[in-house]
């Protein structure tokens, strides 16, 4: 695995001896190294060396869990004449697992054999940015490039332009207010079977707030309108950065869509990246997504008039409820609702 | 068997049941239907002898090959938890016991056998998911009452019947899934009209002639209709029937007045019933 060792404790050796057991290890020994690193290079695993009050080990915590792009990461504590207290802090900052220092080589290396697990393989990048790794599928190829995995940053940028503000990102959970406007956008690709969504919701206030900022006191009834360029710019600079004459914008203008579906889109998407942009007095949640259009799985409440089925559907007890191949009626959804459960997902393909 | 004291009554209702007319055209004589494996016998006769040791199950399980597939995957499932993954027998025979062996036996020799006689409209994967569901509910809703071993097993065995229909009537058991998808009506009450018998009697026949022991055979028998049993302590049917039900209630939606409360209430387990449920949302909460 390729580790970072944020090594704040005597335990040199016992990192250095990672190395030895195949691991291809990268040593810091202080918090801004450690951040340093994290956003030049691609790591699967982080072990961070903790003592009672250590704050610097809990920001470094606090930054990978905030940072939608180090969401894969699996960071081990190595706690030392840690109280219970701070053990729990240790794991709310977001430590999946902890051992206490001192602690044998063997215990560590078995530690790190188990969350080989939750580790997904490194995909190695070239220098272009593209990815050189065996990425088999176009949705793949996405989902490891380097417009994926910074898509948050290159968003973030585009809002700040558009809006003319100063813009930050911030954790979904920091925006409490519900949403009152919410749109969506698309763009397919009809050769490899793609489409990426991006969803963006707004408060009443911060909608407001943004629509009066940029078209002045009149611009309170323009909030869809903004929020609506703002998506249809946002999906203007993901085109540009995959470089994609293919993708075509779905619709070509952006929709308004339920509030909820802002986080939640009835369709299962494959990869997403759900944050928000905070502003003066304003945010705005975005919800990035992509997807195979080949095989979809929705959940019974997600299924729509002429989606078609992709196999036969059967209930729990194995009767069949529909054939595969079925384009499904509004009666046939209704049906389908009032038989399985809502958290089955049923497989089909998009008409 | 203190679950169901064999009154002359009650073996007479069970007889009346599964010896009818309909049960007997479909399932009674010979050819291309399951017999009782060998393995079953071989596994009954070894955990009779208390001097049958582990690596004795082991050889009886290794010398049936889908036995011994399909151990392995229940071990490595969810269901057992195991904590780590194993490809050895000796180890799966542990883990599983031998009493739960004997339950896959049979549930394993069902499946194989509908396999070499696929139906459309029959998910036999799904069906075995859900009958494992229902058999461990069974089992923990039996608790310490002595006879949990049993109910896994007519968990796992109630819908052996559907085997039958699928061998012996393939049109007919079409023609009622078919139905049943189409109108949405319960499947036992669409069998009987167009088969004239249910896969509850079908199954029983079939479990009786294999010589499975009487009070699981009456499980299977009355597993719709439990108050129809003899009289006597009905405990075991009670139990299995509310596993099933509330299996179909929370995983198929399907209408709560399949649940018999008048037997929950004949039997002193009504009290149970509100326990039971929460059992089970939180069994299948990840699915529901």
């Amino acid at each position: 695995m390729k580790i970072l060792f944020l090594e704040t404790l005597t335990a040199s050796k016992l990192g250095a001896s990672l190395g030895d057991a195949g691991h291809r290890l990268t040593l810091v020994t202080d918090q801004k190294a450690a951040l340093a690193a994290l956003t030049s290079d691609a790591f699967q695993a982080v072990i961070i060396s903790v003592r009672n009050g250590n704050e610097a080990a809990t920001a470094v915590l606090n930054e990978v869990r905030k940072n939608a792009s180090l969401a894969h990461l699996y960071v081990i504590a190595l706690v030392q004449e840690c109280g219970e207290d701070y053990l729990l802090r240790v794991h709310e900052a977001g430590a999946d697992a902890s051992l206490r220092y001192p602690c044998a080589r063997a215990v560590l290396l078995a530690q790190l054999k188990s969350a080989q697990r939750f580790v997904k393989p490194l995909q190695e990048e070239s220098v272009d940015g593209k990815s050189a790794a065996a990425a088999t599928t176009p949705l793949e190829q996405i989902n490891q490039s380097k417009t994926w995995r910074t898509a948050q940053a290159n968003l973030q940028s585009t809002a700040s332009k558009f809006l003319t503000l100063e813009v930050a990102p911030a954790e979904i959970g920091t925006v409490t207010e519900p949403i009152a406007y919410a749109c969506t956008i698309g763009l397919s690709n009809v050769q490899h079977q793609l489409e990426m969504r991006i969803a963006l919701g707004a408060d009443a206030a911060s909608g407001k707030h943004l629509a009066v900022h940029l078209f002045g006191p009149e611009g309170t009834d323009l909030i869809p309108d903004m929020l609506g360029e703002l998506a249809n710019n946002m999906m203007g600079t993901l085109k540009t950065s995959l470089s994609g004459e293919s993708l075509a914008f779905t619709a070509g203008l952006p929709q308004p869509i339920e509030t909820h579906e802002v986080l939640r889109p009835s369709v299962i998407y494959a990869h997403q990246i759900a944050f928000a942009l905070r502003m003066a007095d304003a945010a705005v949640l975005i919800h990035v997504s992509i997807r195979s259009k080949a095989n979809l799985f929705v959940r019974p409440g997600g299924l729509r008039e002429g989606m078609i089925l992709a196999k036969d559907l059967f209930n729990a007890r194995g009767l069949l409820i529909l054939h595969g191949g079925t384009r499904l009626s509004l009666n046939m959804i209704e049906k389908i609702g009032g038989i399985l459960p809502d958290k089955l997902q049923v497989e089909v393909v998009t008409p | 068997m203190a679950t169901a004291e064999l009154s002359e009554e009650r073996v007479r209702r069970l007889r009346e049941i599964i010896m009818d007319e309909a049960v007997c055209r479909i399932a009674g004589g010979v050819g291309n239907l399951p017999t009782l494996p060998a393995t079953y016998n071989a596994l009954c006769r070894a955990t009779a002898d208390p001097a049958t040791r582990t690596a004795d199950i082991t050889k009886i399980i290794e010398t049936d090959p889908a036995i011994s597939v399909r151990l392995l995957q229940l071990v490595n499932s969810a269901f057992f938890g195991a904590a780590q993954r194993t490809s050895s027998i000796p180890r799966a025979v542990n883990i599983m016991g031998t009493n739960l062996l004997k339950s896959l036996v049979l549930s394993a020799h069902m499946c194989n056998a509908l396999e070499l006689a696929p139906t459309r409209s029959f998910s036999m994967s799904r069906y075995q998911n859900y009958s494992m569901g229902v058999a461990k509910l069974a089992r923990t809703f039996a608790g310490s009452r002595g006879f949990a071993d049993e109910a896994f097993t007519a968990g796992i065995v109630l819908g052996i019947g559907q085997v039958v229909f699928a061998l012996r009537s393939p049109k007919e058991f079409e023609q009622v899934l078919e139905r049943v998808a189409d109108t949405g009506e319960m499947q036992h009450r669409v069998e009987k009209e167009i088969l004239g018998a249910s896969h509850a009697e079908t199954g029983a026949f079939i479990l009786s002639t294999w010589g499975i022991p009487f009070p699981i055979v009456e499980c299977v028998a009355f597993q719709f209709r439990p108050g129809e049993v003899g009289p006597g302590n009905g405990e075991l049917l009670a139990i299995v029937h509310t596993a099933n039900a509330l299996s179909g209630i929370i995983l198929c939606r399907e209408p709560e007045e399949q649940l018999d409360l008048k037997f929950l209430e004949r039997t002193g387990l009504i009290g149970e019933l509100p326990r039971w449920r929460a059992v089970a949302e939180e069994a299948f909460q990840a699915l529901t």
